[in-house]
């Protein structure tokens, strides 16, 4: 899962990234207004967290640019501007949610876990699919044998996303752009690896490889 | 006399029956006296002949002229002419007789006087010397009939001129009125002004007032620059405050930083009670409460915020109905009811277990119902939960916070606040109502 933060306080989206990476997701930031814009057109973010006073280009004209765009990757705002007149302004151009400062970091992650989950069309508690359980505070899967394994953090982010899609084939390029950071060495190579360690803690056969395609989690 | 239109009325009445009054006056005196000079004059004419009709005979003097309306009793016409000792009076005189004033030769006089039966006479007396004697002859005419003509004259007069002078009043009053309409018009759109239905007064007024009215415009103009400003400087405040805070928060949960609970509640409680002041005074200052600002028009904003609130409460499955009045009727500042109307549906869509209704009624004033099917609260606890430093349920974030920003913005609106239970939904129901 890969989210995009945009803030215009440095030390805050340095925070923030911070605690998205540690709770497995990759996390690019941009303080300018319209290179959001162009970030969440062109690049292929799972979600935003946008904060609403940004230099430029202030972010409810960003967000209202990617609707009106077409582009419908989960937003949730985060600002000091919190009053309800700006809640609703912030809604009805097509926010997900919305979150006063000052905020906790375990309330953002619990907030922004359940847009994804609504995103994805699934209901509220922990993420099941194909016999798996994952429980994303502790970053462990269960097994239908009722075994929990540990997962790193990569591990982690590429089992979550595939649960989010099972039954999808998955494209390496697919699974690099939402795991990996703007910056970050892509190298698919990598990318087997986890594949084959994922394999091996919930059972080779729940991830079956389409030659030329890319990977499927079999539902 | 404070009003002005009373005062005008007053004064143009005055004056206006003071001219009629003395037009009156004129009037009539005129026509009496030349009513009179014609009846001297025919009576100059009737000496005149009685002069030429006398005739001195051997047995003395003797009248040989003598109309029929000498000869009939009362009839009006009368005469009495003295030639020394002799006096001829005319038969209409009967038995009475007319007054003899002194009057040297040549000399003539005028009066009034009564005569026989009560008729109001002209008398005309003259001195003249006839035949080597002196003539005095006094002449009478009655004047009544010519009275009561002057009398019925006056009355008609009267009556037209009264008849004039209402016409002219109601005129003047209808020109009053027309001439202070630009006055009430201004208060007028000084109410549409106070209710927030328009920004500034109309400038297309009378010349007279114009100057006041610009006035008036400027101060509002300056008066709203202020408000904004002060918003905007408090929002700035409360921006730059919560970046602070924020931070604040995250070093106490920050598990290199405190470890154990006791020094990360030392940090937390007094930046929560930082953060719940800042948004109680924020929102206190923030309120427009009047002042010209965007209006709140209930039917548009209340199912936005019904929108939002669906999505604030996704997870929670909550059915909100709304019952109130059609988009087109605005209400209020847009800002301070949103904030009202957004804090009640959050704390009953934080309470409710399936259900919030939302009843808004704008007769006069807003009436806004909002319940919902959670657990309610006690009597008991209701009125300490508008207080200042309640707080319910530190986990339903804000609770107390949210119902006392309500309260204080009921307070700047001058409304009611009341809690109840809801007769339907059986949870908490909060009934606000707005002036």
């Amino acid at each position: 899962m890969r989210v995009l933060v945009v803030e215009d306080d440095a030390e805050l989206a340095q925070r923030l990234q911070q605690a998205l990476r540690e709770a497995g997701y990759a996390a690019d930031s941009t303080a300018d207004g319209a290179e959001a814009a162009y970030l969440g057109r062109e690049e292929p973010f799972d979600a935003v967290i946008l904060d609403l006073g940004l230099p430029e280009r202030s972010g409810l004209q960003v967000l209202t640019d990617w609707r009106d765009g077409g582009v419908d990757l989960p937003v949730l705002i985060l600002t000091a501007r919190d009053a309800w007149y700006e809640r609703v302004e912030g809604f009805e151009a097509g926010a997900d949610d919305y979150l006063g400062k000052p905020f906790h970091m375990a309330e953002l992650l619990a907030r922004l876990g359940a847009l994804l989950r609504r995103h994805y069309g699934r209901s509220a508690g922990p993420l099941r699919t194909a016999g798996l359980q994952l429980d994303e505070a502790r970053q462990m899967v269960t097994t239908p044998d009722d075994t929990e394994h540990e997962l790193t953090a990569t591990e982690f982010s590429l089992l979550r996303y595939l649960m989010h899609n099972p039954g999808r084939v998955l494209s390496k390029t697919a699974l690099t752009d939402h795991l990996y950071e703007y910056d970050a060495d892509r190298d698919s190579n990598v990318l087997e690896v986890y594949i084959r360690r994922l394999r091996q803690k919930i059972g080779a056969e729940r991830i079956r490889t389409r030659r030329g395609q890319g990977y499927e989690l079999v539902p | 006399m404070s009003s002005l239109k009373l005062r005008l009325a007053v004064g143009l009445s005055l004056s206006l029956l003071l001219l009629l009054g003395l037009q009156y006056w004129l009037v009539s005196g005129a026509i009496r006296d030349t009513a009179e000079g014609y009846v001297a004059e025919r009576l100059r004419h009737d000496t005149e002949g009685l002069l030429a009709g006398l005739t001195f005979g051997p047995d003395g003097p003797r009248m040989t002229a003598s109309d029929a309306i000498y000869r009939r009793p009362y009839s009006g016409h009368y005469y009495r002419v003295q030639v020394g000792d002799r006096i001829i009076r005319s038969r209409s005189l009967w038995d009475a007789d007319l007054p003899r004033p002194e009057v040297a030769v040549g000399e003539v006089r005028r009066r009034h006087a009564d005569g026989p039966r009560d008729q109001p006479l002209l008398v005309r007396s003259a001195a003249f010397r006839k035949s080597g004697e002196t003539v005095r002859v006094v002449a009478a005419e009655d004047l009544s009939s010519l009275k009561d003509e002057l009398t019925a004259f006056q009355w008609r007069y009267a009556l037209v001129s009264l008849a004039v002078a209402a016409a002219l009043l109601a005129i003047q009053w209808a020109l009053i009125a027309l001439g202070l309409r630009p006055l009430s018009d201004l208060r007028d759109e000084i109410g549409a002004l106070e209710r927030g239905d328009r920004q500034g007064l109309s400038e297309d007024v009378p010349a007279e007032i114009r100057p006041l009215v610009r006035e008036l415009n400027r101060l509002l103009g300056v008066l709203g620059e202020r408000l904004e400003r002060s918003r905007n400087a408090l929002g700035n405040l409360a921006h730059g405050l919560k970046s602070p805070l924020t931070r604040l928060f995250q070093s106490a949960e920050d598990p290199a930083i405190a470890t154990d609970g006791e020094p990360r509640q030392e940090i937390l409680e007094p930046a929560r009670a930082i953060q719940d002041r800042i948004d109680r005074e924020l929102g206190r200052a923030r309120l427009a409460a009047g002042a010209p600002g965007q209006r709140f028009d209930p039917g548009r904003e209340i199912p936005a915020l019904i929108r939002t609130m669906e999505r604030i409460h996704a997870d929670r499955n909550l059915t909100i109905r709304y019952h109130g009045p059609d988009p087109g009727t605005p209400f209020g500042d847009r800002e301070d009811l949103l904030e009202l109307a957004g804090n009640l549906l959050d704390n009953a869509c934080k309470w409710a277990t399936s259900e919030v209704r939302v009843t808004l009624a704008l007769d006069r004033g807003m009436d806004l119902t909002v319940a919902d099917d959670g657990p309610g609260v006690p009597v008991a606890h209701r009125d300490g939960l508008l207080g200042r430093e309640s707080r319910l349920d530190e986990t339903a974030e804000g609770q107390g916070l949210g119902l006392a920003i309500v309260g204080d913005i009921v307070e700047a609106y001058g409304g009611r606040l009341e809690l109840g239970e809801s007769p339907t939904l059986h949870g908490l129901a909060v009934h606000v109502v707005l002036p």
